[in-house]
């Protein structure tokens, strides 16, 4: 019978062994490292003065008592979704409450505030 | 004395010494890491400018009858003028220490609205002609509040009752 | 011809042992030249990111009215209260980023050497413990400039380098300038009726207009006048009495306590005449010849435990009848220079 060819056996097992220890210790590290965005991206993306331009739209009509007007919500909403592809929502103060809701396919973001009676 | 013995062992050891060092070199090469960063930091801060003093042009500086915002007077009374001197003057505010002239921004506006049948209208509202800058776009809702008539530069829009409309800048720079 | 037991050199095969290996190993050493190049950017340093804290720090600074929102008012002799003063930020109020209060302004740009002695902030270690934040000590230069007179600039931070790269961004603001003086007149003595003169600070009716706009005797300082005086037939009134008091006693649990208690800020100093202090304790009348003035410290209110009532006000008492006005409204109507907003640019620089 003939015998099989023990020759190499060290090498290929450790080679074996130390190339797992390499793939593991690469992907481990490697979790973090290009997968997320540069810190500009990030902030570019994010909608921080719609927000708060929205908002002081709002209490725009709040401070002249105007909440209830019945345009604030079609004039908002469409130009929003045509000019700025971003979905808003207003509901008028029931309860002293107002709620405001804004999406732009990235961040979405409601509130509920206290105006006050 | 120079035998043919080992040769299969001599060429697979100048291989891999090979290929390790091609390895280390083109890891050590492509780690001189992305520049993406640099243009979206250029668009970042004109974003922020752009926005900053949109939002303190809509901002009256006293409170009380009769006293407007620079945008809503601009709009009320059709002076593109006054929006062009402020805006640059703002957004091109020379640097706090000397030794930098002014900047040179430039934009282009437009004022969005909507009519009685529910349609978005356009009004350009004066600003440069825009080629192939690298440009960013802000946007500024305007309060518009109610008049007994309408006004000249909206002709369209029912300001009976206080209304919204959409200013839209695009900024960039000569 | 295959010779058996010998080396093959000619035919070209490699043994399976070593195809193997060989294999695992090229496949391995893909993977780890491929991903390394991401292992090692962890190692960048900082210069990359000077502008993402340069925006950061503009934010804290700009769109935040800071933790807490009165920071303003705080000792910072008192180890204590520079403690609690967890980070800085210029807005007046979370609602209004970019609309700055000038005491906080004043505050936040008067930083000096003999900084823990003194009150004032200490610069660089307030700073970055209180607004750019993180474990590198970043060096920065923030600087306002008043864009209507753009007379003087001011800044706090170590000069910006002529050479090298720096993180920058530029910011456009408005300073709310709060209110002056309010000026009333006492009546001719044929026409008053009334001992006292009462003024009235209604929280609530102030608290009516946006806060941009607002006068706010809590948080800022209140400087009244009251001007006009004359004699009665040769004898000038005298100052009996100065009462702060709060309506109505009974529900609200406030009451009235006598002023001149404090000797340090805050306080509340009347003026008589421009040149004499009141002083209820000494002997020596407190006659008006001419005109009072009452300077009220921002934060006095609070200090007295009288900031959470609507109305306060706050009575002066003579000897003579002064007025027939039962109450003088400290209000907008009344204020020399009702509080408006100036705009500013402010220049954040880290490197």
């Amino acid at each position: 019978m003939a015998r099989m060819n023990e020759n190499g056996q060290w090498i290929v097992m450790l080679g074996f062994i130390i190339s797992i220890i390499l793939v593991f210790l690469a992907l481990i590290v490697n979790q973090s490292a290009l997968i997320g965005k540069t810190t500009s991206e990030s902030v570019l993306e994010f909608p921080k003065s719609e927000i708060q331009d929205l908002r002081a739209e709002i209490m725009d009509y709040k401070w002249r008592n105007d909440l209830n007007n019945p345009n604030i919500l079609p004039d908002l909403q469409n130009l929003s979704l045509e000019r700025k592809g971003s979905v808003i929502d207003y509901q008028l103060p029931t309860g002293g409450i107002i709620f405001i809701h804004y999406n732009d396919g990235f961040t979405e973001y409601n509130e509920y505030s206290w105006i006050g009676d | 004395m120079v035998t043919d013995e080992g040769q299969l062992y001599t060429i697979e050891g100048i291989a891999a010494a090979f290929m390790i060092v091609v390895t280390a070199y083109l890891v050590i090469s492509t780690t001189s890491v992305l520049t993406q960063q640099d243009v979206h930091i250029i668009d970042l801060q004109m974003q922020q400018l752009g926005n900053d003093a949109l939002g303190m042009m809509d901002c009256p500086d006293t409170y009380g009858v009769g006293s407007q915002s620079v945008l809503e007077e601009a709009i009320s009374e059709t002076n593109p003028e006054l929006f062009n001197q402020t805006f640059l003057g703002l957004v091109n505010s020379p640097r706090n220490f000397a030794g930098s002239g002014s900047d040179r921004l430039n934009y282009s506006a437009v004022i969005y609205y909507r009519n009685p049948s529910g349609t978005i209208e356009h009004v350009p509202f004066g600003g440069g002609t825009y080629y192939r800058e690298n440009s960013v776009k802000v946007s500024r809702w305007v309060f518009l509040p109610k008049k007994s008539s309408s006004l000249p530069l909206l002709p369209n829009l029912t300001n009976s009752v206080n209304r919204s409309v959409l200013l839209e800048v695009q900024l960039w720079r000569e | 011809m295959r010779v058996p037991r010998k080396f093959d050199r000619e035919e070209g095969l490699l043994s399976l042992d070593f195809l193997i290996g060989f294999t695992i190993f090229l496949i391995a050493l893909i993977f780890v030249g491929v991903m390394i190049s991401g292992l090692l950017v962890h190692l960048q340093s900082r210069t990359i990111d000077y502008d993402a804290v340069a925006y950061r720090t503009s934010v804290v600074l700009l769109e935040d009215p800071g933790e807490p929102a009165n920071w303003q008012l705080a000792n910072l002799s008192y180890p204590a209260e520079r403690a609690n003063v967890k980070r800085l930020g210029l807005a007046i109020q979370k609602n209004y980023p970019g609309i700055l209060a000038e005491e906080k302004v004043d505050k936040f740009f008067n930083s000096s050497s003999g900084c823990l002695s003194e009150g004032t902030l200490c610069s660089p270690e307030d700073y970055r413990g209180k607004l750019i934040f993180g474990d590198y000590p970043y060096r920065f230069n923030i600087s306002l400039k008043n864009l209507d007179t753009s007379s003087t600039v001011k800044a706090v931070g170590d000069p910006v380098p002529l050479l090298g790269s720096y993180g920058y961004i530029k910011r456009i603001v408005k300073i709310q300038k709060p209110d002056s003086v309010h000026i009333f007149n006492v009546t001719s003595d044929n026409d008053s009726t009334i001992k006292s003169a009462s003024f009235r600070f209604n929280i609530t009716e102030l608290d009516d207009i946006p806060p941009p706009y607002r006068i706010d005797p809590l948080n800022q300082d209140v400087v009244i006048y009251l001007c006009n005086f004359s004699d009665n037939a040769g004898i000038w009134p005298n100052i009996t009495d100065i009462q702060i008091c709060t309506y109505p006693v009974a529900l609200t649990g406030g009451g009235c306590i006598g002023v001149d208690v404090y000797s340090d800020s805050p306080q509340m100093i009347v003026m008589i005449d421009g040149n004499k202090t009141y002083n209820s304790k000494d002997m020596v009348p407190d006659t008006v010849t001419k005109n009072v003035t009452i300077n009220i410290d921002r934060g006095f209110f609070s200090r007295i435990g009288y900031d959470r009532f609507g109305v306060i006000d706050l009575i002066m008492t003579f000897d003579q009848n002064v007025t027939n006005q039962e109450v003088y409204d400290y209000s907008y109507s009344t204020s020399a220079t009702p509080p408006e907003l100036y705009p500013a640019v402010v220049e954040v620089c880290v490197w």
